[in-house]
């Protein structure tokens, strides 16, 4: 999509607030010299980016797919994350602040199992709706079939496919965002190449940062199953270490495409 | 006994680097730019195409569409006339995307062993070494992508790039007209008796025609498949006969004509495109590629077929001194015109040096006469 501006003869009223400059930041800071800002070669084309107007986190975690050679038509997967506020059938809420993921309608959802290569019931967003509960500022889900009981806390993260018993799509966290990154596409993400890919939806290619140190506080919402993966022996603290992250069973059961 | 670290050699990681760089890219028998196909139909564009913040480096191809008058309309005195209408500018946009060629990394060690080697050779035999080994072989790579990418946009109006170890998509797609892809005519070229000269004639017309313009068509054909079809057609080789003998050189009857024989005689008739052979192959990995689709021949007007879009590598910007540690030394060369820019990178691995040279790109090639770009099928028959 590109930035054709419109024309239109008549008037718009805009409003909009926002802050100029100031920072938070995530990475935890630390004396002497440092390795984590460190990329992989070639990068990866991200396969699950937003489907609108949304932000990705400095401190978010992915997951840098190759194939056997290491290195050809990698893929990039950003672990999204969506806090509960509450739910009942099939209406979620999601907290909402300019700190958190966006949910779309077509991402399938599911409650972030108890291990990282659980399962869990796993269905997509069929209506996105901004609003309040109370005073609380959230996204209001509708769910094509309920995802089973949820409560103020859980995490919900993306699913592989939709059904009663899927996996997570992002489960090998080798690769973490050192800075934000802004998704302004509105029009449907090309695959790059191969079945279902074409030449004019968007394609965006990405080299995450292999290693990274944040505090957990400030990161977007980890599941327990992820904090699981976290080697780092300082409570609070959430460890990427370069080509280390790994748990044995996920490697093995995750596959290039 | 002069020192290895004021040799010129060592000077090319330096911050002082690019004169030396610019002085090895600029001697001929140092570094040559090979294959370039690409710069047979494709020039530079006359600046580099601004990166968004966005992380988009947006190029814009445009033609005006010529609208051609038709006949009149008949009318009484005094009646309106009816309102005609005006071509508008056809515009494609597209993606500039980013490239490397193969990396070289030389370790402390190597290093060491250089330094020897310097005290019995002396610094001409090493600079002579690394423009052969290093550069030559990166800017072999560069010169190949553009041709590849060149000719895949030429015969087929789009580049999918799956070469390389890198990321495989598709790049770019020119918006040629539906009308432009058109079949092989009344038989398909293969054919012997396919009325090859007869046929191109008239699609020039029709082109024409069509787009209401009256200038020089050529043809861009591969070299194999002019010697296919052209070399072993029945019409060309009764016009070579025929011109080699009113010249008074009788010709046996059966023959194969040379390309030359060919191409002046084509040459001689009314109305035929001047044909331009296309050479072009690249190395991928351990095999040998082409760009250009092997059933597709081009008819476009004569003259340059588009532009080169480039832009400046991302790390010019994000690795200047600015932003970078005192223990990571870079420079940078712009090469082919400021199509390419090589990096030369110093930095530390554990208790040693470590020196990289890369190659960086971010260039396409894009049509500039896309609405009167015409990709014939030779292997299909008009229906």
């Amino acid at each position: 999509m590109f930035q054709r501006k419109p024309i239109f003869y008549g008037g718009k009223r805009v409003r909009e607030t926002s802050g100029i400059g100031g920072s938070r930041n995530a990475m935890v800071k630390l004396g002497g010299i440092s390795n984590d800002l460190i990329f992989p070669p070639m990068g990866g084309i991200i396969k699950n980016p937003f489907k609108g107007s949304a932000k990705f986190f400095c401190g978010d975690l992915m997951e840098y797919r190759t194939t056997e050679d290491g290195t050809s038509n990698a893929e990039v997967y950003i672990l999204k994350t969506f806090k509960v506020q509450s739910a009942t059938g099939t209406t979620v809420n999601i907290y909402r602040d300019g700190f958190l993921h966006i949910p779309f309608v077509g991402d399938i959802l599911m409650k972030a199992p108890e291990t990282i290569t659980g399962t869990g019931a796993g269905y997509a967003v069929t209506a996105v709706e901004k609003t309040v509960v109370g005073t609380i500022p959230v996204w209001k889900l509708t769910l094509a079939t309920t995802l089973g009981t949820l409560k103020d806390g859980d995490v919900l993260v993306e699913a592989a496919a939709s059904g009663a018993s899927v996996k997570m799509l992002v489960q090998n966290i080798n690769a973490c965002a050192p800075t934000d990154g802004e998704f302004v596409g509105t029009d449907a993400s090309g695959v790059g190449i191969g079945a279902g890919s074409d030449f004019d939806s968007s394609v965006y290619t990405y080299a995450p940062a292999l290693g990274g140190l944040f505090y957990t506080q400030k990161m977007s919402p980890i599941p327990p199953c992820v904090e699981a993966l976290n080697p780092c022996k300082i409570k609070g603290w959430f460890r990427v270490d370069y080509c280390n992250m790994k748990d044995p069973v996920a490697q093995s059961t995750q596959t290039g495409s | 006994m002069p020192k290895f670290e004021n040799s010129q050699y060592a000077k090319l990681w330096s911050a002082e680097g690019r004169q030396v760089m610019s002085e090895i890219l600029s001697t001929p028998d140092m570094v040559k730019l090979r294959n370039t196909f690409y710069q047979t139909r494709f020039k530079p564009d006359t600046m580099p195409t601004v990166r968004q913040s966005d992380g988009s480096i947006v190029f814009e191809a445009k033609m005006r569409e010529i609208k051609s008058g038709s006949l009149m309309d008949l009318r009484a005195p005094l009646a309106e006339s009816i309102q005609g209408e005006a071509g508008d500018v056809a515009v494609y946009r597209g993606s500039i995307p980013d490239l490397s060629a193969k990396s070289t990394t030389e370790t402390a060690h190597e290093r060491m062993y250089k330094q020897d080697l310097f005290e019995q050779f002396g610094d001409a035999q090493l600079l002579a070494n690394f423009a052969q080994e290093v550069l030559q072989a990166k800017l072999d790579s560069a010169t190949q992508t553009l041709s590849n990418m060149a000719a895949q946009l030429m015969s087929k109006g789009e580049i999918e790039y799956t070469g390389g170890s890198g990321l495989k998509m598709k790049v770019i797609k020119a918006e040629i007209p539906t009308w432009n892809f058109q079949k092989a005519g009344v038989k398909i070229w293969s054919d012997p008796t396919a009325p090859l000269i007869d046929i191109l004639v008239k699609k020039v017309e029709e082109a024409k025609m069509q787009f209401g313009i009256d200038v020089p068509f050529v043809l861009d054909v591969t070299k194999a498949q002019f010697d296919k079809y052209f070399l072993t057609n029945n019409q060309v080789k009764d016009r070579i006969k025929f011109v080699y003998s009113s010249n008074g050189n009788n010709l046996p009857d059966t023959f194969t004509p040379t390309q030359e024989m060919a191409l002046t005689t084509l040459a001689l008739q009314t109305g035929m495109p001047k044909i331009l052979i296309v050479e072009e192959a690249q190395r991928d990995g351990d095999t040998i590629v082409h760009g250009w689709k092997a059933d597709n021949v081009v008819l476009r007007p004569e003259g340059w077929a588009g532009k080169i879009m480039y832009a400046d590598p991302l790390e010019i910007k994000a690795y200047s001194p600015n932003f970078t540690p005192d223990t990571i030394v870079r420079n940078f060369t712009k090469v082919m015109g400021g199509l390419a820019t090589f990096m030369n990178t110093t930095k530390a691995n554990g208790n040693f040096k470590e020196w990289h040279t890369d190659l960086l790109m971010a260039a396409v090639p894009t049509l500039d006469e896309f609405l009167y770009h015409i990709i014939i099928d030779t292997t299909t028959a008009d229906a």
